[in-house]
């Protein structure tokens, strides 16, 4: 043979079997296997009431009642004290901005320990806000907070919290059924009996040794006249939260990777929010339970007496012998009672006081909320580059290029395996070429190895989290043995701030950003896949403290990183599959390690729901199913739903096969591209609506009574829902499922009208069957709001953002609509100075001769680019005779339109407006 | 104006004549397409797909009009339009409109950037000097690879001529010896047939002897199993030999005596005939199992009384050794009626030593035939064997070539079998042997190999490997995807390239009218191989 014969390797796919397999349930805690879950769970409630039937021992109520003398009350501060038979404990109410009152129950002074509160979570200190009046009277006070938006009733004995909305309408109680309990810190006295697990605890083979003693908090928290609550994610069940009283474990919230987790059930994820939020018509209310332990919550929903609330229950609207009422009874292994009400009163208020106090997502990147292209694993540069050609070849739009594990020197993160990633650097500039990004992994376990330099530096300089001996904690994960970066200690959280700087980390540059993955933690050895509880953070802190914020404390401290890279000039992107209260503020989440069934792509919506109505807006399942193969159907239907969730990632494991788009018949490519180019054309929807986020906390992707807030029978759905105020999309999620039901809100003067996105022909009727085929999703446009896109679909979103817009005028029922855009560089911080262009349109039927559309240069100062291309105006009634054009300073000038008399679409051509001057568009009938 | 008018008078008959003259160059639009993109008397544009009239002005007006985006062939304001790129100095070539004005420079000459504020250089005569000086070099290894190749063919035909021709002599000499041969073997069969004769007759002889003392042994024991001798031996009789006792519970049952004779009475004939061997058999076996049984108990007993003593062990079992013998003599008296046949007589030695005598003698010649044959037979399967149109392949028979990947060596031998090793095994797996050329009909014949009958995949078929020619910038991902398309997609877990001149095709050839998408380039450069191991999974 000559000697230029050679073998080369293109491509290298393990082909291990896949395991098909369930959840290990059994690796995971029952309530029966914790010992405060039990023994919470246990507490009798106050009245009676069907519970009693459930086959456990009940305790009796704990019987707290308020001391009256203790009562001080000092601006927005009413303290006092509370007790029982077993210890005293102090109570505050403490006044807040924006109709929020913040309940507190801490231990008195005399404790031996500070309870941990996980301020970290919070945007900044919340803002207090005077009391607007205090009365303390014999048996109860009467607390009117500032502004007069709410109000707190607190009844002595036995002790009661009752909060009122603005208008003096009861919302929520605390402790109705008398399930207060606060275990105290303690020394362990000899000779003295404790209570089973009180001072060590056996799961497994793993012991628990509790250093203080058990010192668990749980509480009941009722809403009251609510039915139908949400919240408590991250579960892979329905959205609105089922009774788990008397059917299942209560919800758990304790951040756990689970392998192939199983869906309808109230078991463990990744992220723990333990807040919830209940809704009936036109009223809601949010409750924060602000602890970072594991929790539990048993969630009921039932109609009782009236007489249950006593003289509360005056001012219930229409009040009728029976009241609904949601209870959660909260229980948590550590940390305080600490309970914040947002009390709306409507559920877009609610979200803006959550997130004043824990903050909202920044504005993404343009290129973040793009589709973006991973694997375990792209194998080597050769790889990326074809599939990053791939999508070229394809004309399929793409914005981002993931590397998982494999990418590393020996899965230690910050390297790279120099054999298949020789030169990264070169990689990346050249995905960036086409205005694209890479994101690389980055977890937060650390190989045990000496010759790794982030292990030494965290070594040496002593960062890493301990065992009760002071020695550092180890696991094992990805690398083998591992440990584990304590974030709590401020000098680790600079130390990873600066291994992010382009210097320290080779390879990287602006166009590379970050995923934050294992971030639970995940330990392999660990007791249910985590970290022991009694290992010591920072400042003597318990890992059973703060569990479940670990994930957050971890993708902060990246961001902080991504920052200090470019003095804070560009945004950061970073995904987390761990998360906290206040996650929101540094990471985008995504449901985990989901599996290709119908299942998994039917309860992305209901996941990524719940999230968005948490708090945490910038959301996605993997697209076709981490696990397993999707077949074309799956996938097809997958992408048609993830392009209308907030983040749209294709992902999938190592032994799946691969799934690049291009890999499938001629029709699913079809669909793919599909899919693709509806949800770039919906880009500047999507970046308004992320914009506006920012600023009030209102998800992009909102359950259907967000929008429709008075109409109770959407409480269930979530099947359906909101791409903001304008956009309402039912992807189909069924197996041979061509033919799908659509409800179409009327509101409440039945008068909203809805038109189908694509065709826009106005659609009749409330509830109506769509014929669904494979290559179509059912999504309807709004009467009365204007979508802006961009319909010149490139290769990247970056590649676009100085597009032209076409505007989609859906008019409601009296001819009008109304919308805005927000514009901006797509990925600095300079915005914050000004630089971007928000501008309003308002599309008036002033007669039935004349329409006006207006747009408005409302504020900033970016020198955009982009002019409105094309108004498709939907629902016009009839052929105009003439369009007209202001511009600002400018002649009138005569337009060219269209009109289609059967669909009713009028088409306005090139108006050539600049979205940076204000313009009217006249239209003449 | 004068064209207006000689449109209107002969539309039909002399645009065609006038495109080539008198043109007006619109954006995006190739020379050849020019003619569709016309000023006409009515100043419209009728959209290509016919669909739309639209105003002549609202041509490339960054305004999609057409349904077909055939009137923005110079903007992007259509997604399904082509822009094109002159690239003059290089190649001209479309690209998708939405390439148009997005700040990449996706032509050479730059003339997608018109308006988007970024200046593309004119890079087209660099690039078409790099692409000539590539091509130059694609052809320069076309060239050199097929003079490879075409070396290689002559290395393969003459490999074949020279097998061919060794096979000659070969025959000759097998020619020459045959003679010799026929004439050994008949004096090998002649000496052996003697041979025979004799030691048969002296046999037989030995053995008429043996039956007649075999007997009168039987009929001494007849005697004494024929307790009230009447000449006959009943089951009562029988029974009062213990060693019937089959199944060792103290007594002789009906049942085993049945097995020895299953009529109600033997006489001398039927006794000698028909149970004889068959009771001395049991009668042995039977002395054996209660020797095996006495000294075994003499053991323990032994072994009990000496137990704390190891060296008395030892010299315990020494003397159990010295015992065992003893005990076989005890059996010999057995055998007394198998004794062997004397030597054969001298004269039939001499027979013997004359037959082995012929025997060695044939043998000889006889291998050095069936060596020759086998030499035949191998020069002439290699000389038959396909190695391609050009016989070009037979330099690659009986090599193999290895790569390592990770763990794993993978041996890819073009007419043998293909393997999976682990890096130290001993053995691996079978990616499938070499079963055919697999291309088709005619020409293509030669562009797939197949191996077949690798080892069994786990729940799935045999693994096998196929081998395509493929060009060198045909991505991966695009060969897989037309696996993907069948109804049961396999999944393809290894992709190798393996270099060769015998990729090379003769690059004077006619090539382009094979009309293919490989074809249509004028390289006839076939450089790679793809080598595609699969296992379908369910």
């Amino acid at each position: 043979m000559t000697a230029g014969s050679s073998w080369t390797v293109l491509l290298l796919l393990l082909a291990a079997p896949l395991a098909v397999q369930m959840v290990k349930r059994e690796e995971f805690k029952t309530c029966e296997q914790s010992a405060f879950c039990k023994q919470h769970r246990t507490i009798k409630v106050r009245r009676g009431s069907p519970q009693n039937h459930h086959n456990w021992s009940l305790q009796e109520p704990t019987g707290y009642e308020l001391l009256a003398a203790s009562i001080q009350h000092d601006g927005a501060v009413w303290t006092a004290q509370l007790q029982n038979s077993q210890n005293t404990l102090k109570l505050s109410v403490v006044g807040l901005a924006d109709s929020t009152v913040r309940i507190q129950i801490d231990e008195p002074e005399t404790s031996i320990r500070k309870r941990y509160v996980p301020t970290p979570s919070f945007v900044a200190l919340p803002e207090e806000l005077a009391f607007e009046s205090v009365e303390n009277g014999q048996q109860e006070a009467k607390i009117v907070g500032g502004n007069r938006k709410l109000k707190v009733v607190i009844t002595y004995k036995p002790f009661l919290v009752s909060v009122f909305n603005e208008f003096d309408e009861l919302v929520a109680q605390v402790n109705r059924d008398g399930k207060l309990k606060v275990e105290e810190f303690r020394v362990k006295e000899e000779g003295k009996e404790y209570p089973e697990g009180f001072w060590e605890e056996r799961f497994k083979s793993f012991t628990d040794h509790k250093q203080h003693g058990s010192s668990s908090v749980g509480v009941d928290i009722s809403f009251v006249n609510f039915k139908t609550a949400y919240g408590l994610p991250e579960h892979a069940d329905a959205f609105a939260l089922r009774n788990t009283v008397g059917n299942t474990d209560p919800y758990r919230l304790y951040n756990l990777d689970v392998f192939e987790y199983e869906l309808n059930n109230p078991m463990a994820l990744y992220v723990s929010i333990p807040y919830i939020l209940a809704h009936r018509a036109n009223r809601s209310i949010g409750a924060l339970w602000f602890n970072a332990a594991e929790t539990w919550v048993d969630t009921e929903s039932s109609v009782t007496s009236k007489g249950l609330f006593g003289k509360m229950l005056d001012k219930v609207t229409g009040a009728s012998d029976n009241v609904p009422h949601f209870d959660a009874h909260f229980m948590s292994e550590s940390g305080m009672v600490d309970i914040f009400f947002f009390v709306g009163p409507t559920v877009k208020d609610v979200q803006r006081q959550n997130a004043k106090l824990t903050g909202t997502t920044p504005l993404p990147p343009l290129f973040s909320i793009g589709y973006h292209q991973c694997r375990w694993n792209y194998n080597d540069e050769q790889d990326v580059a074809a599939v990053n050609k791939g999508f070229d070849d394809h004309d399929m739009p793409m914005d981002v290029i993931w590397l998982d594990i494999e990418h590393t020197d020996g899965k230690k993160y910050f390297t790279w395996d120099k054999h298949k990633f020789p030169t990264p650097a070169d990689m990346v500039s050249k995905v960036a070429e086409k205005g694209r990004k890479m994101v690389t992994i980055v977890d937060p376990h650390i190989k045990k190895d000496d010759g790794y330099y982030v292990y030494k530096d965290a070594k040496d300089k002593g960062l890493f989290v301990k065992r009760t001996d002071g020695s550092d904690f180890e696991g094992h994960c990805w690398p083998g043995a591992s440990e584990y970066l304590d974030f709590w200690h401020p000098d680790t959280r600079s130390y990873w701030k600066d291994q992010f700087s382009f210097d320290r980390y080779t390879g990287s540059s602006s166009n590379l950003h970050i995923w934050n993955d294992m971030n639970e933690p995940s330990v392999f050895s660990g007791p249910e896949i985590t970290m022991d509880k009694e290992s010591i953070h920072y400042g003597g802190i318990e890992h059973r403290e703060v569990h479940n914020m670990y994930g957050m404390m971890y993708t902060s401290a990246t961001f902080d990183g991504l920052m200090a890279r470019t003095a804070g000039k560009e945004r950061p992107f970073i995904l987390s599959r761990a998360g906290f209260i206040g996650t929101q503020r540094t990471a985008a989440i995504w449901t985990g390690d989901n599996t290709a069934d119908w299942g998994h792509l039917e309860i992305a919506a209901p996941m990524t729901l719940s999230l968005s109505i948490a708090g945490v807006p910038f959301v996605g399942a993997d697209v076709g199913g981490f696990f397993g193969n999707p077949d074309e159907q799956l996938l097809s239907r997958w992408y048609q739903t993830g392009a209308f969730q907030p983040f749209f990632r294709a992902h999938a494991h190592i032994d799946t096969r691969r799934r690049e788009p291009w890999l499938f018949s001629e029709q699913t490519q079809g669909i793919i591209r599909e899919a693709l180019r509806t949800r770039y054309a919906l880009l500047p929807y999507w970046y308004t609506l992320f914009q506006q986020h920012s600023q009030n906390g209102v998800p992009p992707m909102r359950p259907l009574f967000y929008e429709f807030e008075s109409d109770d029978s959407l409480l269930e759905e979530q099947k359906q829902w909101m791409v903001g105020s304008g956009i309402m999309a039912r992807p189909v999620v069924e197996k041979d499922t061509f033919n799908v039901q659509v409800k179409l809100p009327r509101g409440e003067k039945k008068t909203e009208r809805w038109f189908e996105w694509i065709s826009g022909a106005e659609v009749h009727g409330e509830s109506i069957y769509v014929d669904a085929p494979i290559t179509f999703t059912p999504v309807y446009q709004r009467g009365g709001i204007i979508i802006p896109t961009w319909q010149r679909i490139r290769r990247s979103a970056t590649l676009m953002k100085d597009d032209p817009l076409t505007l989609y005028v859906a008019l409601d029922s009296n001819g009008n609509s109304k919308g805005e855009i927000y514009l901006d560089d797509g990925a600095t911080h300079d915005y914050q100075s000004g630089q971007f262009v928000k501008t309003s349109f308002n599309y008036k039927t002033e007669s039935s001769r004349e329409a006006v559309l207006e747009g408005e240069h409302v504020d900033g100062k970016y020198a955009a680019k982009n002019w409105v291309e094309r108004v498709v105006v939907r629902g016009v009634e009839s052929s105009p005779k003439k369009v007209e054009i202001t511009r600002v300073s400018d002649p009138v000038q005569p337009l060219e339109f269209s009109y289609d008399r059967d669909s009713k679409v009028l088409i306005i051509r090139k108006p050539e407006a600049l979205l940076t001057s204000s313009f009217k568009i006249h239209i003449e009938f | 104006m004068l064209l207006k008018l000689l449109v209107l008078l002969a539309p039909a008959i002399f645009a065609e004549d006038l495109t080539q003259r008198q043109l007006k160059p619109v954006k995006g639009v190739p020379h050849s397409r020019l003619h569709l993109y016309q000023i006409s008397t009515t100043d419209t544009f009728r959209c290509l797909d016919g669909s739309q009239t639209i105003l002549f002005s609202q041509l490339n007006d960054d305004y999609c009009d057409c349904k077909d985006g055939s009137d923005e062939p110079g903007t992007s304001a259509c997604g399904n339009a082509f822009f094109y790129c002159s690239n003059v100095g290089h190649k001209g070539n479309f690209i998708p409109t939405n390439r148009v004005n997005d700040k990449l420079c996706d032509c050479c000459d730059g003339s997608d950037e018109y308006d988007s504020g970024v200046n593309c250089p004119n890079i087209c005569d660099e690039l078409g000097r790099a692409a000539r000086i590539e091509r130059e070099k694609v052809a320069n290894v076309a060239r050199k690879g097929f003079q490879k190749r075409q070396e290689l063919a002559k290395e393969g035909q003459a490999l074949r001529d020279s097998k061919l021709k060794d096979v000659e002599p070969l025959r000759q000499e097998r020619g020459a010896l045959e003679p010799d041969r026929a004439r050994l073997e008949g004096e090998k069969n002649a000496a052996e047939e003697v041979e025979k004769k004799l030691q048969d007759e002296h046999r037989n002889q030995w053995e008429a002897i043996r039956n007649e003392k075999k007997k009168l042994r039987a009929a001494d024991w007849f005697d004494e199993l024929d307790l009230d001798k009447n000449g006959k031996i009943d089951r009562e009789e029988l029974r009062q030999n213990s060693f019937l006792d089959d199944d060792h519970d103290g007594f002789v049952n009906e049942d085993e005596v049945k097995a020895y004779l299953n009529v109600d009475e033997a006489d001398l004939e039927h006794f000698q005939s028909l149970m004889y061997d068959r009771l001395k058999s049991a009668r042995h076996q039977h002395r054996e199992e209660a020797r095996f049984k006495e000294e075994e108990e003499k053991e323990r007993a032994k072994a009990l009384e000496n137990a704390p003593d190891d060296d008395d062990l030892l010299a315990e079992e020494d003397r159990h050794d010295g015992e065992e013998s003893d005990s076989e003599s005890v059996t010999s008296p057995e055998s007394e009626d198998e004794d062997k046949m004397p030597e054969y007589p001298a004269e039939v030695q001499q027979a013997s030593e004359k037959a082995r005598e012929a025997r060695r003698l044939f043998d000889e010649v006889n291998m050095k035939v069936q060596d020759l044959d086998s030499k035949i037979r191998d020069a002439e399967n290699f000389a038959n064997f396909d190695y391609g149109e050009d016989s070009s392949w037979a330099a690659l028979k009986d090599k193999c070539f290895d790569r390592n990947v990770q763990q794993y060596t993978y041996q890819f031998c073009p007419f043998g079998q293909n393997t999976q090793k682990d890096t130290g095994a001993y053995s691996g797996t079978s990616l499938g042997s070499f079963k055919e050329w697999s291309g088709g009909e005619g020409n293509k014949k030669y562009s797939k190999m197949h191996f077949g009958d690798g080892q069994q995949c786990w729940n799935g078929p045999k693994r096998s490997t196929d081998v395509g020619r493929g060009l060198e910038s045909q991505s991966s991902v695009v060969r897989r995807a037309n696996w993907s398309k069948s109804p049961n997609p396999p999944n393809v877990n290894y992709h190798f390239t393996f270099r060769t001149p015998l990729a090379c095709s003769d690059p004077g050839c006619g090539d382009r009218s094979r009309g293919t998408l490989i074809y249509s380039e004028r390289k006839c450069l076939f450089y790679r191989f793809f080598v595609v191991i699969f296992c379908i999974r369910n």
